[in-house]
């Protein structure tokens, strides 16, 4: 893939200028294995795209065609200008006569990684992905991958953001992307659909995913006569490991044996037929259908609290960690023009990806990106140099942290340090709006049920003096039902 | 014939091949040349059918 993750509000510090083959560019580390084109950064988070000249000439092509048009206007596929290299100049960038041409795309509010979508997110990505390579192959074009890095969102609309993977399709060739698309959308979606299996760590812990003879493996013999196991999974981790096969050109011999477009396209449309009957039967998971006990009052008193910090922050960006169903990322969202909703429970977020897909085009389903993800496991730095994929802080600075009725899931659950807690919260640069959560509280003692209360530490006093020493002031708003404190602290 | 392509990763022959099978028959037909031509086949064919030499 490349540029996948190109086109991003990445926070300053993490756009690392890559020096050598074009002094002076600020390179999209992550963007370097596509020698027909690579990602920059300029001035103000603009975001440009560099073509050789093989990939300009491609791309003009590209930009002629209907599915290209139809794409943007959509906004299946990321805004793109072509720009003139003097307005490189003027954004501070100097390229070398490498690159002939030069693009410039929107940018993405927040970057996101398959490895925290939720199922029915990696699924309409997918889908997304092989409708649009279906338009281009019925205009004689084609997608020289089909990895889900190559998708972004904007609020819960999928976006392709890898314009260079679009090329004129090579007469007899089939589709180069499909053992990507497998690793990285097939199989994860085999594996939550049929298995009941979280696709994220397998994401996460190889950035191809997950490869057809380890899935293949995964399979028992019930699972072959599940749809599109057989042909994806089996037969495709046999042929591939095959040694014989592997010997031969097989391009050249499918090529001279008279593979046509139609062909590809009937594959295509059979993968994104067999996609869009995959179906993720979860019924419940332990906060999906969390419903917090508080009294109307409390209910009302929370909302007013979040919203005076809302008013008074005025952020572009909030965190919503730990947001469940959404309720407070929606609250957000009426104020904030990107709300990053992350919760650990991939059924939660699911609820709240697919009631935003229902209402497609409110201002929530623009705003809020659900995420799954898991403050005390966070999602690291990956790949070469440990640039490609980022963590969530290289990603993006919020403005205001929502850390509603976490902190007794990170403190007294998960055993970080109080301190620590409030350090790392203060590090990601923001103002935060936390709910304390006392040990007294039923939600607490059902954390400390098996385990009994070994912290000291863990008080409201000390989360109020934690704040006070790391961001100064600290506005306190007791609940009524007398085991929790709403908390804002702003940074100095 | 354009093969151009130039993909900065392995496709996997497996994977090129066993996408055509799911073509449709016609996708279904070049798979099996292609097994035809590479695997011996027509060779086996011929041994099994006529007791012809399967040696070059």
């Amino acid at each position: 893939m490349c540029g996948s993750v190109a086109c991003g509000s990445i926070g300053g510090e993490i756009v690392t200028a890559v020096q050598g083959a074009v002094e002076g560019a600020s390179f999209e580390p992550g963007s370097y294995r596509d020698r027909d084109g690579r990602v920059l950064y300029g001035d103000s988070g603009r975001v440009f795209r560099a073509l050789s000249a093989r990939g300009f000439e491609q791309w003009q092509a590209i930009e002629q065609s209907t599915f290209w048009k139809q794409g943007l206007a959509s906004g299946e596929i990321v805004g793109t200008r072509p720009i003139k290299a003097d307005e490189l100049a003027t954004s501070g960038l100097d390229v070398s006569e490498r690159w002939v041409g030069f693009l410039e795309h929107d940018r993405i509010p927040f970057i996101s990684y398959p490895y925290e979508w939720t199922f029915g997110m990696l699924r309409d990505a997918a889908l997304s992905q092989l409708t649009l390579l279906e338009r281009a192959l019925a205009e004689g074009f084609t997608l020289k991958d089909g990895t889900a890095y190559n998708t972004q969102w904007r609020g819960v609309q999928p976006t392709f953001i890898d314009v260079a993977s679009f090329e004129r399709w090579p007469v007899g060739i089939p589709w180069t992307g499909y053992r990507q698309f497998c690793q990285t959308f097939l199989y994860p979606l085999f594996l939550q659909a049929y298995k009941n299996v979280a696709f994220h760590p397998w994401l996460r812990g190889r950035l191809d995913g997950i490869a057809p003879e380890d899935f293949n493996n995964l399979c028992s013999w019930r699972d072959l006569f599940r749809r599109g196991v057989f042909v994806h999974s089996f037969l495709h981790a046999h042929l591939q490991s095959s040694r014989a096969i592997g010997n031969t050109d097989v391009r050249k011999s499918l090529s001279r044996d008279g593979l046509e477009a139609k062909m590809v396209l009937n594959t295509v449309g059979s993968l994104r037929r067999l996609v869009e009957k995959l179906k993720w039967k979860a019924a419940r998971s332990t906060w999906s259908d969390y419903a917090p006990a508080y009294t109307d009052d409390d209910w009302t008193l929370k909302q007013q609290f979040v919203r005076e910090a809302l008013r008074q922050v005025a952020p572009a960006q909030v965190w919503d960690l730990g947001c469940n169903t959404g309720t407070f990322s929606r609250l957000a969202a009426e104020q904030a023009e990107r709300v990053v909703a992350l919760d650990g429970d991939h059924l939660a977020v699911e609820k709240l990806y697919q009631s935003l897909r229902e209402e497609s085009g409110s201002l929530a389903a623009r705003r809020i990106l659900p995420l799954v993800g898991n403050v005390v496991d966070s999602s690291p730095d990956l790949g070469w140099r440990g640039t490609e994929r980022k963590s969530w802080a290289h990603r993006g600075k919020p403005d205001l942290v929502l850390a509603l009725a976490l902190v007794h899931h990170v403190v007294l659950g998960a055993g970080v340090p109080l301190a620590e807690f409030i350090d790392w919260l203060a590090n990601l640069g923001g103002a935060v709006v936390l709910e304390f959560v006392d040990k007294e509280d039923p939600q607490a003692r059902r954390v400390l049920h098996n385990r009994g209360d070994d912290d000291p530490d863990y008080s409201l006093e000390a989360c109020v003096q934690g704040l006070k020493t790391r961001f100064g002031l600290v506005r306190q708003e007791p609940l009524t039902c007398g085991t929790r404190t709403l908390l804002f602290a702003q940074p100095r | 014939m354009d093969m151009s392509t130039l993909a900065y990763f392995d496709p996997g022959s497996g994977s090129m091949l066993v996408q055509v099978l799911v073509g449709g028959v016609a996708g279904a037909l070049v798979f099996a040349r292609y097994l035809w031509e590479h695997f011996s086949v027509k060779a086996w064919l011929r041994r099994e059918l006529f007791g012809a030499s399967s040696k070059p």
